[in-house]
């Protein structure tokens, strides 16, 4: 078991504090930080993830990091290629590269990308980007893009390429995903889960490949530990609520709700239902446990900073995560 | 005068995490010395610029620097998507507390932007139009905007910059004819040009700048680059800056030659002592260095000088070398006598506060440093 943190960087107290928390992540023994990428609304206060991540480059020495994901309809491929050579480089080849089209039709809109030619668009971009890691010369003719001998001058340090990161929200994409190698963090409850995980591994075995190089198959959590569960539970709630604006705020501006309701509304059935885990370090540990079973993950993502978690609370959090609940798991 | 450094970080051997490694480590000194900007390129597909997405390595010069003002120079706005560009430089000045220095231009090579599918004859008016989006959105509450290459509704502006109403505008040019235009929009400049030429444009600014009501002590940057190479002799200065000369022109000339033809004549002569003639280059011993550097600055009437203490393959040793001897034995003769500001109180001091820069660091550069 691995463990990981999520960050949507929602507004809140901003890069300073995160790049403190970020250094803990690392002492704490934590594999990788996952950033996210969203425009135009309180929820991503990073919109360039590779900006704040070359800070952490700077800030950690052995602590993976990586978008979760790119939304990569929103570049030029060949500006995404620089990005991922220039932080593999500056890292010394600890970045792990989370790939996707942008759900937000409003965010991609924005930027003038038409939603609907999203998904293809993503697949094209993505061939174009994983030839241009690998090869010397860039040639591409597709209907999104045309290249024509372009020199590959940056190179990533990890060959042929950084690790990829995929988010999945459904049980159908494990089979296509595990044909792939790909790293997945998949959006649902523990059980749907445990049955996604299921058959990915399902899936990696009938390739032939063994149990012991599968890819991470990851569950993301609200993750608050206190020294109660009263005071863990209530700065969670607290939290939770501010973090939930922020994830619904550009659907509301635009008149509608989620389109998909990933998580409840409320604090108290989202708890309930494992997606915050918040108490004393035996409950946290008692409920991931539980939940990482029936998940049947290989990486455990808690989400320590959101809202408006103090760099305090979070700290606690890391520090009583990490010694009391970590061994366990 | 304020000093500054401009930095192509083009490629100086096989091991580009070192490089980055010791050019970070240069720009601690540069902030030690007392520099006032660290200013880095944006090239594409060519060994003449290492730093593609020049806020990337800006982010962490942001984290390793406290004072050091810094940015690109510039962002080839045709490249970029303007929302993309907004967001990145307010994560940047919010990132460094508000020290970014924003350079902003069309792209000097038509081969980069053809990668990029961009037709070069568009170059001037996506850059127009992207200025004007960029502008508009920095700082404002929503962003409306309806042009030939964008069209924008009502985009809530969540990221704001630390610099009101932005920070500093920088434009790179070779052009006497547009100084009119840039000391009308109050645009800090930074010229590559002959001394000569470089003494013609600011002259014109500055009659720019007054004609316009506008006061002489208010007047922004106008600086000249030069290669700088300071050692302690001037035969071993000469041959680092020829040596480093020829790999940098080579990097210059990459993608041209890559299309059959030779760099423009105005950009870099491939000759390294008309280069030295002309003024671009000044290597030798902190005298040699004072005296050309002093007898330029009289003729460019300058306020801004910018050198180029690392390329081709200057190691760090030589560079952090050239630093030192400039900062200590140069800088403080070309300051007005009057001068008592920062740079002043941090010439000739020791270097202090370089994490890297252990108590006991006996190697070359740590001693160069006690």
């Amino acid at each position: 078991m691995k463990f990981g943190v999520f960050d949507h960087m929602d507004r809140g107290r901003q890069f300073d504090e995160r790049l403190r928390l970020i250094e803990l992540y690392e002492q704490a023994g934590f594999h990788a930080y996952h950033l996210a990428e969203h425009h135009a609304t309180p929820l991503g206060m990073a919109p360039s993830p590779s900006v704040f991540l070359a800070a952490v480059a700077q800030r950690t020495k052995t602590l993976r990091f990586g978008p979760l994901v790119y939304t990569v309809n929103l570049y030029h491929p060949l500006r995404l290629i620089d990005e991922i050579c220039m932080l593999d480089q500056m890292s010394g080849g600890r970045l792990e590269l989370g790939v996707g089209r942008g759900i937000s039709p409003y965010e991609v809109g924005y930027y003038g990308v038409d939603p609907a030619t999203g998904p293809q668009r993503f697949a094209e971009a993505l061939e174009v980007i994983l030839k241009g890691l690998t090869e010397k010369r860039l040639t591409h003719e597709g209907k999104y893009f045309t290249f024509k001998d372009v020199p590959m001058e940056m190179q990533p340090v990890q060959r042929p390429h950084p690790p990829l990161w995929y988010g999945a929200n459904s049980l159908e994409s494990a089979d296509r995903l595990a044909e792939q190698g790909l790293n997945v963090v998949v959006g649902m409850k523990a059980e749907g889960v445990g049955q996604f995980a299921a058959r990915y591994r399902a899936a990696w075995n009938a390739l032939g490949h063994d149990d012991a190089n599968l890819p991470l198959i990851g569950l993301s959590r609200h993750v608050v530990v206190g020294d109660t569960d009263k005071e863990a539970q209530s700065a969670a709630k607290r939290a939770f609520a501010l973090w939930y604006d922020a994830l619904i705020h550009l659907w509301r501006a635009h008149g509608v709700g989620l389109p998909r309701q990933m998580i409840p509304a409320e604090f108290e059935p989202a708890l309930e239902g494992g997606y915050i885990v918040a108490g004393s370090p035996s409950t946290v540990r008692e409920r991931l446990k539980r939940d990482n079973d029936v998940a049947g993950i290989n990486y455990c993502i808690c989400r320590l900073a959101f809202g408006d978690l103090s760099f305090e609370e979070s700290k606690r959090s890391v520090e009583l995560f990490a010694r009391e609940v970590m061994p366990a798991l | 005068m304020k000093f500054a450094v401009f930095d192509h970080l083009d490629r100086s051997g096989p091991d580009l995490g070192r490089q980055y490694e010791d050019r970070l480590r240069l720009t601690e000194i540069y902030e030690w010395a007392g520099f006032h900007a660290y200013h880095v390129a944006e090239h594409h597909g060519t060994p003449l610029g290492s730093a593609p997405s020049p806020g990337l390595f800006l982010a962490a010069v942001a984290q390793r620097t406290t004072r050091l003002r810094f940015g690109p120079l510039a962002y080839p706005l045709g490249l970029y998507h303007p929302l993309r560009l907004i967001e990145e430089i307010c994560m940047l000045d919010v990132m460094s507390g508000g020290r970014l220095e924003l350079g902003v231009g069309r792209g000097a090579s038509p081969y980069e932007a053809a990668f990029f599918g961009i037709d070069a004859a568009t170059a001037q008016e996506r850059f127009d139009e992207t200025l004007e989006i960029v502008l508009k959105g920095l700082g404002a509450e929503r962003l409306d905007h309806a042009g030939k290459f964008f069209t924008l509704n009502d985009i809530p502006m969540v990221m704001q910059p630390v610099q009101r109403p932005h920070p500093p505008l920088w434009h790179v040019t070779r052009s006497l004819e547009s100084a009119d235009r840039l000391a009308g929009l109050g645009c800090n400049v930074a010229l590559a040009m002959p001394t000569h030429d470089a003494g013609k444009f600011t002259k014109r600014y500055r009659a720019a700048w007054e004609a316009l009501g506008r006061a002489p002590a208010d007047m922004p940057f106008v600086g000249n680059t030069r290669n700088v190479v300071v050692l302690d002799s001037d035969s071993d200065a000469v041959s680092a800056a020829r040596r480093a000369f020829h790999v940098w022109y080579d990097s210059m000339v990459h993608l041209w030659r890559a299309n059959g033809v030779e760099l423009p004549r105005q950009v870099s002569s491939p000759d390294f002592d008309e280069t030295v003639e002309q003024g671009y280059i000044v290597a030798g011993s902190p005298a040699k260095v004072r005296d050309r550097m002093l007898r330029d600055q009289s003729i460019s009437g300058i306020n801004y000088s910018i050198c180029r203490f690392a390329c081709g393959d200057l190691s760090f040793e030589e560079s952090a070398r050239s630093v030192r001897l400039f900062a200590r034995e140069v800088m403080p003769a070309l300051l007005p006598k009057d001068d008592t500001g920062p740079v002043r109180a941090a010439t000739g001091t020791l270097a202090r506060g370089l994490r890297w820069l252990g108590d006991e660091d006996l190697s070359e550069v740590g001693f160069l440093f006690r």
